[in-house]
């Protein structure tokens, strides 16, 4: 279980975290909602342990991020972060392993099996051998979320899956695909949270949705209770307008709020 | 991948041929004529020739174990520099610590006439050097590439433009001793300073070794591989340290030999690819090599007076470094 307690933090002097409270239980899925600059990705940082807040704890499995040493937490939480440039070229194969760093000790057959299944997950199976350079960005992107989950490992309990923008340059069924196998994480038992600027998809994967606006919690519930018109016009500064399509609510933007 | 590992083990037992095969011809090679068989007596302990001998372990054997150190040192501390700077551009000059070296020595050979005053100096103002880029590129908690990068340029021209100096103001005969050490040279080693240099060294190749599968991840960059449980801060400290301690203690003996720890590294990458557990090791053995070939070809082209082996390492590597660059497409291993 991941928990977030009134979480602060700032650059310099700029807050970009303002007290920010949520939990995440095992084998939920939540995702993180909000404009460009609201503090989405630094509350995932936060609660990877990469950042310490300035202000408050993230406690994963009861246990403060900021205490754990980089091997310790790794054994229990896996995280995509929005970038990544590889400095040398490896194959698909080397790099999902990279992710098995912490999972060395299990032995190289468990990593190799890992890292398969990993890149089964995503649907890049057939591709191990191929040079990470040479891929289209879309499939750099399934590489790392694949990187991500076979550090998750097979035993998924109680551990975190922290992704920022899994869909991030993907297609709409790879974006489908991705959040497919984000949603099977917290099925197994992950706590997972998912970064993510299409509230549509968020409200089909998500058991909960967090909306943060200027880095306060604008909003955390059920993306029934949550998604509604004004408060995403609010969040985004855009009109937003929901339509009903064959028992779904769909969300679009018609135009930008001047 | 199974093929890189192939490609490994072919490039493992070329290198260790080449290296047994040319350390072979560099223990029988010289400007003294002993026959070969003399200097194998020699070498088994059973010769008659007082001449062989001598030749062979206070002249010959030194050379070759001096040569491997550096060239070992020297490649090793370039995959170090260019897997944790995460630049094919980095070699062990990076951390200011060649040029430091190079102003502690020149200092030395000005100021003070002791035998091992050189070596202590180099060793002291190579590693005061790495400390001060460290220093600077250090912001709060964390090491940036970018300012780090950009502090060693900047020590190594501060140190260049002392040792420019020095070399300004000596006369001639103090000028040519200058040249021969700032471009490195294996005629003054001693087994003293040969043995307090493998002290030296030996640990720092077991510690980058150790670190091979944490620097591995390292090329993810600095967040990815926190994330998937590696120690940036103390990879990255113990890789800069014994890149320090290696180069610093080659150079005490040697001189600065350029291009050996950018260019071995950058050539095994490309053939047996990035993973610093086949690339180390590699790289190791291949240093060893272009430095005991480049010694042996500055021998054979002058015999009583050897050219200055940084001449010949570049002479040697830049031709067979742009053929390969060439031939991969531009070598974006």
């Amino acid at each position: 279980m991941l928990e977030i307690k009134n979480a602060s933090f700032s650059y310099a002097d700029r807050k970009v975290v303002s007290g920010v409270s949520l939990s995440v239980a095992d084998g939920e899925l939540v995702a993180f909602l909000g404009a460009n600059g609201a503090g989405k990705s630094t509350l995932l940082k936060l609660a990877s342990g990469y950042l310490r807040p300035k202000a408050g704890k993230i406690l994963l499995n009861g246990e403060d991020v900021a205490q754990a040493s980089p091997a310790a937490l790794a054994r229990r939480r896996a995280v995509l972060e929005q970038d990544c440039a590889l400095s040398f070229d490896y194959s698909v194969l080397e790099t999902v392993k990279l992710g098995g760093y912490s999972l060395f000790g299990n032995g190289e057959s468990y990593l190799s099996d890992a890292s398969k299944s990993a890149l089964r997950e995503v649907g890049l199976e057939g591709f191990e051998n191929r040079r990470y350079s040479e891929l289209s960005g879309g499939e750099k992107r399934r590489v790392q979320l694949a990187r991500a989950l076979c550090q998750l490992g097979s035993n998924r309990r109680s551990k975190a899956l922290l992704l920022d923008e899994p869909s991030a340059g993907l297609d709409p069924a790879h974006a489908h695909a991705a959040m497919a196998a984000a949603r099977r994480a917290a099925d197994d038992g992950a706590s997972v949270v998912a970064v993510l600027h299409d509230p549509n998809l968020a409200s089909s994967y998500a058991d909960k949705i967090a909306l943060l606006k200027g880095g306060l919690l604008a909003g955390f519930g059920r993306p029934e209770d949550v998604i509604a018109e004004d408060t995403l016009s609010a969040v985004y500064g855009a009109k937003c307008r929901i339509i009903s399509d064959a028992g779904r609510r769909v969300v679009y933007f018609p135009k930008k709020i001047d | 991948m199974l093929m890189k590992a192939g490609k490994a083990a072919w490039a493992f037992a070329f290198l260790s041929a080449a290296f047994f095969a040319l350390a072979g011809v560099s223990l029988c090679a010289g400007s003294s004529g002993i026959p070969c068989s003399d200097i194998l007596s020699a070498l088994l302990f059973r010769g008659e020739s007082e001449t062989a001998s001598l030749v062979l372990w206070q002249i010959r054997m030194p050379r070759l174990f001096a040569a491997v150190l550096t060239g070992a040192s020297l490649a090793l501390a370039g995959a170090a520099m260019q897997s944790i700077f995460r630049n094919p551009l980095a070699d062990p000059s990076i951390t200011g610590v060649s040029s430091g070296a190079a102003l502690g020595a020149v200092f030395a050979i000005t100021f003070f006439s002791s035998v091992f005053a050189l070596e202590i100096f180099a060793l002291l103002f190579g590693l005061l050097a790495a400390f001060a880029v460290c220093a600077v590129g250090r912001t709060g908690a964390r090491m940036s590439v970018f300012s780090t990068l950009l502090a060693g340029i900047a020590v190594n021209a501060f140190c260049g433009a002392i040792v420019g100096f020095f070399m300004y103001s000596v006369r001639d005969a103090g000028m040519r001793g200058f040249v021969f050490w700032t471009l490195g040279s294996l005629d003054r080693c001693s087994w003293g300073e040969i043995a307090v240099s493998y002290a030296l060294c030996v640990p720092a190749w077991i510690a980058v070794f150790c670190s091979a599968r944490s620097m591995n991840v390292l090329l993810l960059g600095e967040e990815n591989a926190y994330h998937c449980g590696v120690d940036v801060r103390r990879v990255r400290v113990a890789a800069i340290a014994s890149a320090a301690v290696m180069t610093a203690a080659s150079v005490s003996i040697c001189g600065i030999i350029g291009f050996v720890g950018l260019v071995v590294p950058h050539i095994l990458r490309i053939i047996v690819g990035p993973d610093n557990s086949r690339l180390l090791p590699l790289s190791a053995l291949g240093g060893a090599v272009l430095v005991v070939l480049s010694d042996l070809a500055s021998r054979c082209f002058s015999p009583t007076d050897p050219v200055p082996i940084g001449v010949v390492t570049a002479l040697v590597g830049a031709p067979f470094f742009a053929a390969l660059l060439k031939s991969q497409g531009g070598g974006n291993a």
